[in-house]
């Protein structure tokens, strides 16, 4: 974990220094809300309300925008106390359990009116799905990192506040696929915050 | 883009680096487990006779504890053997000197274990994380600071906790096997089964702990 945060800090002041053609950039940084869905829910019932996400990228024609997602959400359980079986055994508890999902994407969208006061726009990011899956238990602790595949979409709408800010909102579904002994993952995030256009 | 909104976006990546376990245990005895181990070729279900001693051994630190406290002791083997009653175990008593040795299915053992747990950590990264860092039990104030420690250096965090164990264990007498080679024999183990938490609390709320950890134990298989 400690080592994806210096990746991941790194990769985000490099795109601060996005250089050369005079094409319209953006940076976008959103508050997250998770909910959890399939597998993922399975595991962790309640949504996210611990996330944020930032997204850096330029317009490559009118329409046409291109950039690098991170994001980030926690999900968080506290399960009441029961009895788990494992083999030639049981044991009694209460467990809490965490998700930490980081996707890096690479992300396409396509707006369908720029020049309107509210600016639809529908998306789509391909990349890895960083996921750490903790659970404690007593004393006792589990921790397992594993780097996904996964799959993006994404529906939202820019709301133009002045010529270099924008209110956004979306909804974006997530898709981690199996990675080894851990399952696919799946939840649904929506996205609050402000678009910096420069 | 202006080079201070910049810095302003990296703000919030702090929050977000951290990365997060929010909550957690808030009560010691929501720290408490209990589990068991059997072997499920052997039928468990009564009416079986056992033998047990009237004594609980204790260990503190991995070695035999030669003068511990005993004011468990009785309460913890009349639970354990009213639970075994409840199940249609009845137990057998060594016979007197002079008369036949008594055949029972099992053996069962009761020990109580302590451990003293210190050191310290090293918080030297000003992004780590906040909230409760493991082993930030209730009860204890630090180290589960909220907020971020001191950038390219840090400082030791002290930490110490007791835990216990009480262990039952049961074994059967009729299929103790020579260890080859020597002149010593084993008896299988066929059950274990354990209560383990933070000696942490009032004797009071450690008596009702135990009481429920043991409980615990009867109500999962292969008892139930």
């Amino acid at each position: 974990m400690k080592n994806l945060k210096y990746i991941l800090f790194l990769l985000i002041i490099s795109s601060f220094s996005f250089s050369g053609v005079a094409q319209e950039k953006y940076t976008i940084i959103n508050y997250n809300i998770g909910l959890p869905l399939s597998n993922t829910k399975d595991y962790i019932s309640k949504t996210s309300f611990r996330g944020m996400s930032l997204e850096f990228g330029q317009f490559v024609n009118d329409n046409i925008a291109a950039g690098l997602y991170l994001g980030w959400n926690t999900f968080y359980e506290a399960m009441p106390k029961a009895t788990y079986p494992f083999r030639n055994g049981e044991i009694t508890g209460k467990q809490y359990r965490y998700i930490n999902a980081i996707p890096i994407l690479a992300k396409g969208k396509y707006y369908l009116n720029r020049e309107s006061a509210v600016q639809p726009f529908i998306g789509a990011g391909l990349g890895t799905y960083y996921m750490n899956y903790k659970t404690d238990m007593g004393l006792y602790s589990s921790n397992t990192n594993k780097w996904h595949f996964g799959l993006a979409g994404e529906v939202g709408v820019n709301i133009p506040m002045n010529y270099k800010t924008d209110f956004y909102i979306s909804a974006q579904p997530n898709y981690a696929f199996k990675a080894g002994s851990m399952d696919a993952q799946t939840w649904f995030n929506f996205h609050i915050g402000f678009c910096m256009n420069y | 883009m202006n080079r201070k909104f910049q810095y302003l976006v990296v703000l919030p990546l702090l929050a977000f680096l951290a990365g997060c376990y929010p909550g957690g245990a808030e009560y010691v005895d929501e720290l408490d487990t209990a589990i068991s181990q059997y072997n499920d070729s052997y039928d468990f279900d009564g009416p079986k006779t056992y033998m047990m001693p009237d004594s609980v051994v204790h260990y503190r630190d991995g070695e035999e504890n030669e003068g511990p406290s005993r004011e468990w002791d009785e309460k913890i083997l009349n639970q354990i053997e009213n639970q075994f009653e409840s199940l249609g175990y009845t137990r057998k008593y060594p016979p007197a000197e002079g008369e036949p040795d008594i055949s029972v299915d099992y053996q069962v053992y009761v020990g109580a274990l302590v451990k003293e747990n210190s050191g310290y950590y090293w918080w030297d990264y000003w992004y780590d994380y906040w909230g409760w860092y493991y082993p930030g039990y209730p009860g204890w104030g630090y180290p589960g600071y909220p907020g971020w420690g001191y950038p390219g250096w840090g400082y030791p965090v002290y930490y110490s906790y007791t835990t216990g164990s009480l262990v039952i264990t049961m074994t059967d007498p009729n299929t103790i096997k020579p260890i080859e080679g020597t002149n010593k024999e084993v008896t299988p183990v066929i059950y274990v089964g354990g209560v383990n938490g933070l000696l942490q609390g009032s004797d009071s709320y450690i008596d009702s702990r135990v009481e429920t950890g043991i409980n615990d134990l009867f109500n999962q298989a292969p008892f139930n």
